[in-house]
């Protein structure tokens, strides 16, 4: 009966029409060099207010599977990935693209990433409700070092430098703290503005943190126009040859694994699970040669990964409030927005919600299959608009997005504002997705530690400390951070003897 | 400027402002100013992490020095002009100006996909926020 109302649910006009529109706008975000799943969720955000939450959470699912599938195609097609996800796609894809072979690559690209999408699809369904049991046992202290673990975590692996990251994470918990406290009513850091009593909507400031400032990016090379290799549109062979799938399926197999995988470590995105799966495949491979030679099984490995990681990276989401990637961040805030708290209580009170998108995300994955194999004639068509309209039209979105949350003129200001201090972030190697997720995170980890505070009797580390989740919280905080002193170390190592 | 004096420079910057917070927090009542002291404390420490890293590590590397466009800073104020102006014309009207502006500012020649571009996304705005989520976006009254 439960999964009647499901499928009921899912299939209504509005969730179906939700699918489509969000698999066409992610593709073409992500055949767009320069746009990224992250500025399309975070575009699409205010759009949700109107919908239902099943319907708002399945337009942003469907856009981030389908923006990092998307990637793909300027990867193979022009040797410049849509999305960081796809760098390693390009490997082996723009070698088969200068053969002529182009289309047998685009075929294995998309059947990888719908085996690795679906498989995440369902790994999400099978590994989510068991581990959402944990979060029935968390209480003030628990919750506060979830979120510092979520902060560190996302910090340390998102970026290529963790001071940087810990800093951004930091001014986010600081950001949160901007207005009525919540249980005094005096007003913090508003310095006299009233509009800043309710605090800062993290709304605009995710749409100005990721679409703004990529729009002033994109500004900075407005003339740029993408070279396109010709390609006949004739020989367009729809779907992939058995061959094909029977040379790349254990590929696939292997690597949804370690997408799946990745996926679930919080702050290892896409980027990471299609590298290390490209490595592994190679490892593996009885001809490693042909890696980096035009090899499908290069191509397979990486855009399997990438894709298998968009819905495990939600497990740990829709669990326990901790995002698995950037984009799984921005998610997090859509279910803010719709009442919807991540924990046992998605899965059993929201369950038909919560089952309905995983299974419709199941299903956009497929969807995406079959639209990318249809619009991929056209990309290059999509990929020649040019930086002097998109930058503009970013622009304009990103306004009529932030105003259209509550009519309200200050929240457009306030993306603005953002959308500056984003620019200034990326230009000065700060990443902006730790600053988003501690603006986030801010009320949560301030209420555990008032909480905690209350209920300590004797000192507050050891009332935190007290208990088993919260020691191994710290143990993987503390972990995380030594592993991120090491990268750092490695990569400095590597560096200087690079120049040396 | 060299990305090491940038970086020390953003260090002090975010040390100073975090002490000058950290005396506002002060004198907030009971536990509100917990939280956010302790969260400024981190991020002073965390600067002077950053400034000393910024010294030691990156000495001996040759950095690209820090550049802001200008072109990104003229298309951030003339955003910032178009959402002030949304309140005396309307939405459509200030984002006309801001598209014809920039026609100047990214010196385009072939302008007539640009302006064709720019009627399509207009339209699309319209339908999809003004009919289909009731954002009131022509009746500049709202936009105030």
């Amino acid at each position: 009966m439960e999964s009647l109302d499901v499928l009921s649910n899912l299939f209504s006009y509005s969730n179906i029409l939700s699918i489509i529109v969000g698999v066409i706008i992610g593709l073409i975000i992500g055949m767009l060099p320069g746009l990224t799943a992250n500025l399309g969720v975070a575009l699409l955000l205010p759009v949700t207010y109107g919908l239902e939450p099943t319907s708002a959470l399945l337009l942003l699912v469907s856009v981030y599977t389908s923006a990092i599938y998307g990637g793909s195609f300027p990867a193979i097609l022009i040797n410049a990935p849509g999305t960081s996800a796809s760098a390693a796609t390009a490997l082996d894809g723009y070698i088969l693209t200068k053969q002529g072979k182009f289309n047998a690559a685009i075929r294995v690209s998309t059947f990888a990433s719908v085996f690795g999408g679906m498989i995440s699809g369902f790994a999400l369904l099978f590994i989510a409700p068991p581990l959402s049991l944990i979060s029935l046992k968390f209480g003030p202290a628990q919750y506060f070092m979830l979120a510092v673990f979520g902060l560190t975590i996302i910090g340390t692996l998102s970026s290529g430098n963790f001071v940087k990251g810990l800093i951004a994470g930091s001014i986010g918990l600081f950001l949160s703290t901007i207005g009525s406290d919540l249980d005094s009513g005096y007003p913090r850091f508003t310095f006299g503005f009233s509009g800043l009593l309710s605090g800062i909507n993290f709304v605009p400031a995710v749409i100005g943190l990721f679409s703004m400032s990529q729009a002033l990016i994109l500004s900075e090379d407005p003339l740029k126009t993408i070279q396109l290799n010709k390609f006949k549109a004739e020989t367009w062979k729809f779907l992939p040859k058995f061959i094909e799938v029977q040379k790349v399926f254990l590929n696939c197999c292997v690597s949804s694994v370690v997408g799946v995988l990745v996926g679930i470590l919080p702050g290892a995105g896409g980027d990471i699970a299609s590298w290390v799966s490209y490595n592994e495949a190679k490892r593996f491979s009885k001809n490693k040669v042909e890696f980096g030679q035009g090899s499908i099984k290069g191509i397979a490995a990486s855009e399997c990964a990438n894709n298998a990681v968009t819905g495990s990276s939600l497990i740990p989401l829709l669990t326990l409030g901790i995002p698995g990637s950037t984009t799984a961040a921005i998610l997090l805030g859509a279910l803010l927005i719709h009442g919807l708290q991540p924990g046992r209580e998605l899965f059993t009170v929201n369950g038909n919600v919560t089952y309905s998108v995983i299974w419709g995300f199941i299903f956009a994955n497929l969807f995406m299959g079959f639209v990318g194999l249809t619009v991929a004639k056209y990309f290059g068509k999509i990929a020649k608009i040019p930086n002097y309209f998109l930058a503009p039209a970013i622009i304009t979105l990103s306004v009529v997005g932030s105003y259209a949350i509550g009519n309200n003129i200050q929240d457009v200001y306030t993306m603005v504002i953002f959308g500056l201090i984003g620019y200034l972030m990326r230009k000065l190697n700060y990443p902006p997705a730790p600053l988003i997720l501690g603006l986030i995170l801010g009320p949560i980890a301030e209420t555990g530690f008032r909480q905690s505070q209350i209920l300590a009797k004797e000192s507050l580390i050891v009332y935190i400390l007290n208990n088993s989740i919260s020691l191994v919280l710290f143990i993987l905080t503390v972990v995380s951070i030594l592993s991120a002193i090491y990268f750092e170390i490695t990569k400095k190592t590597n560096h200087e003897k690079d120049i040396s | 400027m060299s990305r090491i004096s940038l970086n020390i420079i953003v260090g002090l910057i975010l040390g100073i402002c975090s002490l000058l917070l950290i005396f506002i927090s002060k004198n907030y009542p009971g536990t509100s100013k917990n939280f956010p002291i302790t969260m400024l404390l981190f991020i002073g420490i965390l600067s002077i992490a950053q400034i000393i890293i910024s010294i030691y590590r990156y000495k001996n590397l040759n950095q690209k020095n820090f550049e802001i466009n200008k072109i990104s800073l003229i298309i951030f104020c003339l955003s910032f002009l178009t959402i002030y102006l949304m309140q005396f014309l309307n939405f459509f009207g200030a984002f006309l100006i801001f598209f014809l502006s920039l026609i100047y500012f990214y010196k385009l020649k072939n302008i007539k996909y640009y302006l064709l571009g720019t009627i399509i996304l207009f339209l699309a705005i319209f339908i999809i926020f003004e009919f289909g989520l009731n954002v009131s976006l022509i009746n500049r009254e709202f936009l105030g």
